[in-house]
């Protein structure tokens, strides 16, 4: 189960995106603005956020860039949902590094299309973490055996010397 | 010495007489026709008479005759008096009679008189006393030369003199003088008016030092000694002191002033009282400063309207974005997920979509509203109507769209609500629910609203309090500006148009709206509404 965070601070549009993303079967957490969003997103490390832009007092842009900062969040990736749809405002959000930037009102399913893809994304990416880890863990885990294999070995040699 | 030798020397000396005579009579001869010739001369030049002693003609010249009019027989034996014309005083003649019965030549210039006694002629006359051997005066001579054109011409000038004086005088211009020390010379009768100073005040005075107001002394100085120096100036404006200490504003032309060989002897001011023109200049001057104020503050004001344009643009499409998204994402979701979707979530986002459509529609009205206030199109139609039926409606409605968050308590001590008040109904509502609904939208953690009722001497006070978050200082002046939101309403949603809407409505009512608040404390609105 895919964890999404949405930061909105209009309650209507909150309570809908969220029953969207219940009804697509991820787990959803709210925030009605971006410091509570951070907090949220700190404690619940969620797949995927979902923030508005305008939302005193810690709006959009201010709580990415955070989330950035932070070792612990700045890998989750973000979509920005904004009634501001001028192309200056589209292009300060992805430079900030957002995977997408959807202007109100939105397409239900547009939006559960980027919400599907980039948690497809994040997985793949994940999984292949998770991949990677369980390659060196197997490869850690062999080298231990041989370790371990010689470690009893010398301690067999060590013994024979003694005994000679 | 012998007879012969006598003879002979008396022959010699007859012969020498004779010779002498001879030569005498030739000399006189000569003498004679040079006389004649002078005489003729005399007579071709000058107009000549002689008088015996007693002073009558015994002779003529044609010249004489001819300016006279008289023919000579008629002269002959006459007095000289026949030619005075009775024009010249007495004491002139006195004085000749007395010169010339002395012996001494008369010189002077008299005025005749021609035959018939109508016309006149003025001569330049030397009269000299002719005398026997024994001192004894035999005759007058008199040599005249007509002079009558000169002093004709002379007359002419000194009368053109005299009416240019007379023009200058009474010219309906200002004219001046000042001689070469700056000394006033001239003073017309336009400079006597104008400035209340007499020609007798002023003449002698020092010009600028006596009469021209300090701030301008030096640049008239400056003007009048240019003009000393030959270098006129045109329509130079300064002011003069009046008797009475006022300023008359003079436009002046300053000439300088020559006597006949050319010297500069002063400067004559002809000037043009423009006391009135400047006050008409300076009231045009106040009308254009004027106009062009209102044309600034007009301006400024279609500055303002056209800044509230993009601002309300840019307000109201993200202030419509906001319910149409939520619309949208609650239509999609019904339409998307119907199959599925349990009927009372179903039922909620149905009624959303209804919530989010009033929303709009108020949004809508609100900015209608301000677009007529602006464009001065709302109309006031007053009535009278019961004040706790009309409040206590709004109280209902206000309360309705908050879900009863807040208690509202009305205090009327003075049971003003069983009275009616004036007012218009739909502007009344406009102020009302706007300050009402604000009351209970910014006081989110209160749970009352107060409304006080109460009267001033021409107004129905209605007080409404909260318990809210109140209005910073700084943004307590702009708080009836269209699209202005404080910034502490964090969360709390609105377009920033209901103040302006109340106050717009107020002002048309011509009552009063004052707003007393501490940021963090609350915020009371005073509303003051004629009590007719």
């Amino acid at each position: 189960m895919h964890k999404i965070l949405i930061v909105e601070d209009t309650l209507a549009i909150r309570e809908e995106v969220c029953d969207i993303l219940e009804m697509e079967g991820y787990v959803v957490f709210q925030a009605g603005n971006g410091r509570v969003g951070y907090e949220m997103a700190l404690k619940k490390s969620p797949d995927l956020i979902i923030s508005d832009i305008l939302m005193p007092p810690l709006n959009g842009f201010q709580m990415f860039k955070k989330l950035q900062s932070d070792t612990r969040t700045m890998s989750i990736p973000l979509i920005f949902i904004s009634a501001k749809g001028e192309k200056e405002d589209i292009r300060i959000g992805m430079n900030l590094g957002a995977e997408d930037y959807l202007c109100k009102p939105i397409n239900i399913d547009d939006l559960v299309n980027a919400v599907k893809n980039k948690i497809k994304k994040k997985s793949i990416i994940d999984q292949n973490i998770i991949d990677k880890t369980a390659r060196l863990s197997n490869l850690v885990e062999n080298q231990k055996g041989k370790i371990d294999t010689l470690e009893s070995q010398v301690i067999k040699l060590t013994k024979l010397l003694k005994d000679l | 010495m012998n007879m012969e030798s006598l003879k002979k020397t008396l022959k010699s000396e007859q012969a020498y007489r004779n010779k002498e005579r001879e030569k005498r009579t030739i000399e006189l001869a000569n003498l004679k026709v040079e006389l004649e010739q002078q005489i003729v001369c005399l007579d071709e030049a000058a107009i000549v008479s002689e008088a015996d002693a007693e002073g009558n003609i015994i002779f003529a010249n044609d010249k004489f005759c001819e300016i006279s009019g008289y023919k000579r027989e008629e002269l002959l034996g006459v007095n000289h008096r026949i030619l005075k014309s009775g024009k010249q005083p007495d004491a002139l003649f006195m004085d000749m009679m007395k010169t010339i019965s002395n012996g001494g030549v008369f010189k002077g210039n008299l005025l005749n008189k021609k035959k018939g006694g109508k016309e006149f002629y003025w001569v330049v006359s030397t009269i000299m006393p002719f005398k026997d051997v024994n001192g004894k005066i035999i005759k007058y001579v008199s040599i005249r030369f007509d002079i009558t054109a000169q002093v004709e011409q002379k007359e002419a000038l000194i009368k053109q003199a005299e009416e240019l004086r007379q023009f200058i005088e009474t010219a309906n211009a200002p004219i001046f003088g000042i001689d070469s020390k700056g000394l006033v010379n001239e003073w017309n009768q336009t400079s006597e008016k104008i400035t209340g100073y007499t020609k007798h005040d002023v003449l002698g005075k020092d010009l600028v030092q006596t009469y021209i107001t300090e701030d301008y002394r030096e640049s008239v100085k400056k003007v009048l000694d240019d003009a000393l120096l030959g270098k006129e100036t045109a329509n130079y404006e300064f002011p003069l002191f009046t008797k009475d200490n006022k300023r008359v504003m003079v436009l002046l032309n300053s000439s300088t002033r020559r006597d006949i060989s050319g010297e500069i002897t002063g400067v004559l001011g002809v000037g043009q009282d423009i006391t009135e023109l400047v006050g008409y200049r300076k009231e045009l001057e106040l009308k254009v400063n004027e106009r062009t104020l209102e044309l600034i503050e007009a301006l400024k004001k279609e500055k303002e309207l056209s800044e509230l344009k993009s601002k309300f643009v840019s307000t109201a499409s993200h202030e419509f974005r906001t319910p149409l998204s939520a619309i949208n994402f609650a239509a999609g979701s019904i339409r998307k997920y119907w199959t599925r979707m349990d009927p009372v979530i179903m039922d909620k986002k149905l009624h959303k979509i209804e919530d989010q459509v009033k929303h709009m529609t108020k949004l809508l009205d609100d900015i209608l509203i301000v677009g007529q206030a602006e464009a001065g199109k709302i109309r006031y139609k007053p009535l009278h109507i019961n004040l706790g039926d009309f409040i206590n409606e709004i109280i209902e409605e206000v309360n309705s769209s908050y879900k009863k968050s807040h208690k509202i308590s009305t205090i009327d001590h003075e049971k003003l609500k069983n009275g009616d008040i004036l007012i218009d109904e739909k502007l009344g509502r406009n102020i009302f629910i706007n300050i009402i609904g604000n009351a209970i939208k910014f006081s989110p953690d209160a749970n009352k609203v107060t409304i006080q009722f109460s009267s001033e001497e021409e107004y129905i006070v209605i007080s409404i309090t909260d318990y809210g978050i109140g209005i910073p200082k700084t943004e307590l002046k702009n708080i009836f500006e269209p699209f202005t939101r404080g910034r502490n309403v964090d969360l709390i949603q609105g377009t920033g148009l209901g103040l302006s809407i109340a106050k717009e409505a107020i002002d048309i009512m011509k009552g009063k709206i004052i707003v007393k608040s501490n940021n963090g404390n609350g915020t009371s609105f005073i509303v003051k509404i004629l009590n007719i």
